[in-house]
């Protein structure tokens, strides 16, 4: 469908939801639990790595109040993931519910269920346990041939090969290669070789973990739950607590954000055995500390780039080699580590040959998981990073050496298998935002005074757009015997704002106004099957199969109109809510329609549900440029300001587009220069707490501008792309680079501080 | 979780030493923002709370007849950074306020309860240092007034006797009168963050030198501190930018600062040479000197 003339797409309608939850309305998790739900608290380990010699809860269990404590002994021996991916999940089944071997700091030891939170810790603090303390792994880079190995257990299965070498604390090791990299690299008149480390980031959504759970009348578990992923979390519940899936309703109400962690599993299996062993409804909530340290984060990476040119400044090889630290459990390892080359390599296609290989590593750590950008992100800093650096040594602007070297609309990239990108306006965001930010006046730097230097950086970046050829998303409209349309959807909108542009799409294809839609989501009961919202796949997947969904339907009201009105299908016409004879001979409303085929004599309620998936994962692009002022006598960067140019096709809902934009952003500055998960040399997390883990303030991100450039995706819906995780790429390589272009100091390790700066300044003197 | 055992409100100074009489163990509470975080994390249990909240007088921030200024303890740092009388006659404290937290935490917390956390990283404590601000303590008995620097035993340690309340922080003339100054915050953020150095510079000119120079550093060791060094080596040098440089490395020799997850010794001393250069440049300016920049 051609983006033209549109009602509903393309405009700024606000979120339907925002005022309700702006205005306080119960709709979260909490709100909505049953006040007299039992109150969970976890047990947690004070150790890195140890086996639990012993337990003893007996004391615990004599306080009043206290309806069960659960260790090992009490949970069905099946090993799962909590990584919430589509069925066979590429994640390996390494943790059970609870175990008698401890693998990071806050792994958990015990479950507490009581009247009221403080009963719940004072037993928790009367439990006894005994620990065999074994040698942890901490530093990732030392993982691989470690004396201990993180998971010897037996039975740890994955469900098809991801290289798996658990005894050497290998959980997945990866290797893409098209042509042959070395070759092509002797033969570069440029080659630029680098070692980058992004680190751990933390998600700090505002709404922390939380989960509720009960038996319903008929003894089926309902779990509602702050979740992205509401038909994964049944069916990682239905194997962990070895119950049949059709046992289980999970229910998404409002999320208060995700990031992408909530799109693996966090207390919902304690919740939900708390309720099966009580029959009692139960309720868990992690503080902001568990949330911070027994949750996951982004994975922390070294990413070694070679990158040769040859003399006209074409980039011909492209070798990544990627180290992924995965912690104590493999969520997500496999596939984070495979998108950092995914995600990358099809940005530049004058290249011979590519490669990506790499392992993901165990370590006594808290698990990495998802994090918006999921390896993209990792994989971008290390490769734009380079792409800088090779441009200087090309002596060729860095903005020109990427419009030179970008792939185009209909070209082929190496490891695309030979498929035409369908739409991109890189080129374009690119020359919009060199000018947006100044560059031709700016770069590389301008001395303010004898303190202060200003330089400007850039990158660019891609993303996908859903998962080709797995992910899928259904959608269900129907006409109601009122007349107006039920959207019945599994996207899982989490404060992104898919309920709106679903209905936005829904009301365009069915011509009617937004209001006569409402949005009936995330409950595995009534919502067709969606995997989540993940994978930058909401807009471009479920967004499609709205628009299938509601074409069939408007099909089958033109027929049944055209049926009451004794003409063709062909000789009728749908308008003002009404269909029509084109000879203007009569017309029959929606309502009556409505009315004649649910109650009267139709017999037959119209309907129509529709399933997308797609074989490609169009790309979103981004080209992002920081101007930073840097302290020369303390090394102090201040953001003066942040360009990003967005192409994400069309834009479903403009002003969403641009909040989803300016948030990825600034989580990215965060990334570039505030945020770091880090860990004391014990394996215990130090940046448990908003005191420690810094994230941006507002006075920190300087001038966030956000532009789009739209191009025009054939395969998506109203010709859109995805847009929710490329917008979080492009601020660590483009500050660090403008942090060189300013001072000469190459930042490598993640984020850029002041003291960084500094003592490197210091080092170059 | 917060673990109250007892709460208390007091609406007279009088009232509030009355029931620390009865019951030394009362905690008291201005705004909160640091016993209850405290309570929440669990280091403070089973607390009994004496709140002062309600105790008008201890609002007042005032100019008294014989030039000193008295800043109620119960001033919030929103007050102080409004305050006409501390914009007038002591800017180093507004500048000090006004980079605390963010401003929700400036309308709640309290400069009395900033001194009394007994914290080096207090963005107050610096300015008051380079003050040579008095602490008036009260109880049930009397009362005495003490320098700041004695109140400050060590980290979060301060020299509040059994019964005691701050009543009064006080700045005679002599501290400030003819001074310029300048507070510089050094924190990874710009708000909401708490110091990786405060630096606070007063200076006095006498005929193109320095008269009388005061340094106040916060986070420089386990309490706020001043550099008595560079301060005695200031007096009477003519005011050049070796002179200054001078200074910024002698302040370092009074410090005693640390390797922490914020800073390294290293950079933190680096810090300290550097800038207090810069809030010295600013404070001889602001005394009506020559601008080096
Ligand atoms: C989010 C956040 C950000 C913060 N940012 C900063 C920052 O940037 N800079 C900074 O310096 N601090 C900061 N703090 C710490 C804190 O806000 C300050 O130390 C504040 O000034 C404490 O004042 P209060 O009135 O809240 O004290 P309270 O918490 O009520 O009391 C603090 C201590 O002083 C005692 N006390 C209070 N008043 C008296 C009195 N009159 N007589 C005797 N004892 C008394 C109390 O018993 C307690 O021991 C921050 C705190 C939070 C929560």
């Amino acid at each position: 469908m051609e983006a033209v003339n549109l009602r509903n797409v393309g405009h700024s309608i606000p979120k339907i939801d925002g005022l309700s939850i702006a205005t306080g309305k119960p709709a979260y998790t909490e709100d909505l639990a049953m006040p007299h739900a039992l109150v969970l608290k976890i047990l947690r380990s004070p150790h890195a790595f140890a086996k639990i010699i012993s337990i003893d809860t007996s004391k615990a269990e004599r306080v009043e109040g206290v309806e069960c404590i659960l260790t090992y002994k009490d949970v069905p021996k099946v090993r799962f993931t909590l990584a919430g991916q589509s069925y066979p999940e590429p994640s390996p089944y390494d943790r059970m519910i609870l175990e008698g071997v401890v693998r990071y700091v806050g792994d958990e030891v015990a479950i507490i269920a009581a009247v009221d939170e403080k009963t719940a810790l004072k037993a928790m603090k009367l439990i006894n346990v005994e620990y065999e303390v074994l040698e942890p792994v901490l530093d990732f880079e030392k993982a691989i041939g470690h004396p201990s190995v993180v998971h010897f257990e037996e039975d740890l299965t994955c469900n098809f090969d991801i290289g798996l070498h658990k005894e050497q604390n290998i959980v997945s090791s990866h290797e893409q290669a098209v042509g042959d990299v070395e070759k092509v690299l002797k033969d570069c008149e440029f080659v630029v070789e680098d070692v980058y480390y992004p680190q751990a980031q933390a998600h700090a959504m505002m709404e922390t973990y939380r989960s509720f759970t009960y038996q319903d009348y008929m003894g089926r578990l309902v779990v509602v739950s702050s979740t992205q992923v509401p038909f994964h979390i049944k069916r990682q519940l239905a194997r962990a607590l070895q119950i049949p899936a059709t046992k289980i309703r999970v229910i998404k109400p409002r999320i208060g954000g995700g990031f992408g962690g909530k799109q693996t599993g966090a207390g919902d299996v304690f919740a939900a055995l708390v309720t099966l062993r009580t029959g009692k409804p139960a309720m868990i909530i992690y503080d902001r500390q568990e949330t911070f340290s027994c949750t996951t984060s982004r994975h922390a990476m070294r990413i070694k780039v070679r990158l040769g040119a040859d003399a006209d400044g074409f980039i011909r090889a492209i070798d990544l080699e990627v180290l992924s630290d995965t912690g104590a459990y493999g969520e997500h390892a496999s596939t984070v580590l495979s998108c950092v080359g995914e995600y990358t390599l099809p940005l530049y296609n004058k290249t011979k040959a590519v490669r990506i290989r790499g392992n993901a590593v165990y370590t006594n750590k808290m698990p990495a998981g998802a994090f918006r950008g999921y390896g993209a992100t990792q994989g971008t800093f290390a490769l734009e990073s380079a792409v800088n650096k090779l441009a200087e040594r090309l002596a060729i602007d860095p903005t020109e050496v990427r419009l030179k070297n970008i792939s185009q609309k209909g070209e082929t990239f190496l490891t695309g298998h030979g498929v035409q990108l369908g739409s991109t306006a890189l080129d374009r965001c690119i020359k919009k935002g060199r000018e947006m930010i100044g560059w031709k006046e700016k770069f590389p730097r301008q001395t303010l005074s004898g303190t202060k230097v200003r330089g400007v950086g850039m990158a660019i970046t891609m993303q996908g757009s859903g998962i080709a050829n797995i992910g899928t998303a259904s959608a269900e409209i129907r006409l109601t015997d009122d007349g107006n349309f039920a959207l019945l959807i599994g996207a899982t909108d989490m404060g992104t704002g898919c309920d709106t542009i679903l209905s936005q799409i829904a009301a365009e294809v069915l011509e009617v106004p937004l209001d006569k839609i409402y949005v009936s989501a995330g409950d595995t009961d009534t919502s067709p099957f969606d995997p989540g919202s993940y994978a930058s796949s909401t807009t471009y997947l479920a967004g499609t199969a709205v628009l299938k969904a509601a074409e069939e339907l408007k099909g089958k009201i033109l027929d049944q109109g055209a049926k009451f009105l004794g003409a063709s299908k062909e000789n009728v016409i749908f308008e003002e809510l009404s269909v029509r004879r084109i000879d203007g001979e009569g017309e029959i409303s929606l309502a009556k329609i409505a009315e004649q085929t649910i109650l009267g004599m139709g017999n037959l309620q119209l309907a129509a549900m529709a399933t997308h998936g797609s074989q490609i994962s169009p790309p979103p692009y981004v080209a992002g440029f920081a101007e930073v002022e840097v302290d020369v006598e303390t090394g102090k960067v201040d953001l003066i300001d942040y360009v990003a140019v967005v192409d994400c096709g069309t834009m479903i809902n403009p002003n969403l587009a641009r909040i989803q934009a300016e948030g990825g952003i600034v989580q990215g500055i965060g990334m570039a220069l505030f945020e770091e998960v880090r860990y004391s040399n014990l394996g215990k997390m130090e940046t448990n707490t908003f005191m420690q883990y810094k994230i941006p303030c507002r006075q920190d991100v300087g001038n966030v501008r956000i532009a789009f450039e739209e191009s025009y995706e054939p395969s998506g819906p109203f010709g859109a792309k995805s847009i929710g995780e490329v917008v979080a790429n492009t601020p660590p390589p483009a500050i660090v680079n403008a942090v060189y272009n300013a001072v000469g100091v190459q930042v490598h390790h993640l984020p850029v501080t002041a003291e960084k700066v500094f003592l490197e300044m210091l080092k170059q003197q | 979780m917060y673990d109250i055992r007892g709460y208390y409100e007091a609406e007279t100074v009088r009232e509030a030493t009355e029931l620390l009489r009865a019951n030394p163990k009362l905690k008291i509470i201005a705004g909160g923002t640091d016993v209850l975080v405290k309570m929440h994390g669990g280091q403070l249990e089973d607390a009994e709370l004496l709140s002062i909240r309600k105790i008008q007088e201890l609002r007042d921030i005032r100019k008294l007849e014989n030039g000193t200024i008295a800043v109620g303890p119960m001033a919030t740092f929103t007050n102080v950074f409004n305050d006409q009388v501390v914009n007038k006659y002591v800017p180093i404290l507004a500048e000090a306020a006004i980079s605390m937290g963010g401003p929700q935490i400036r309308n709640i917390a309290t400069i009395g309860g900033n001194v009394c956390n007994g914290a080096t990283s207090a963005d107050s404590a610096s300015s008051l240092f380079a003050l040579n601000a008095r602490l008036k303590l009260q109880t049930f008995q009397g009362e005495r007034v003490i320098p700041i620097q004695e109140f400050y035993l060590g980290p979060g340690k301060v020299d509040l006797k059994p019964g005691e309340v701050l009543t009064d922080i006080l700045i005679y003339p002599e501290d400030y009168q003819g001074f310029g100054g300048q507070y510089i915050k050094f924190a990874m953020r710009e708000a909401m963050d708490i110091a990786t150095l405060g630096v606070a510079v007063l200076c006095k000119l006498d005929s193109g030198n320095f008269g009388e120079i005061r340094i106040g550093l916060g986070v420089a060791g386990p309490t706020p501190l001043r550099c008595v060094e560079a301060e005695e080596f200031a007096r009477g040098k003519k005011i050049s930018l070796e002179t200054i440089g001078e200074i910024g490395k002698l302040a370092v020799k009074s410090t005693k600062a640390r390797t922490s997850w914020r800073a390294s010794k290293e950079y933190r001393e680096h810090l300290v040479e550097e800038l207090t250069q810069r809030a010295l440049q600013t404070a001889i300016v602001r005394a009506g000197g020559v601008d080096f920049v």
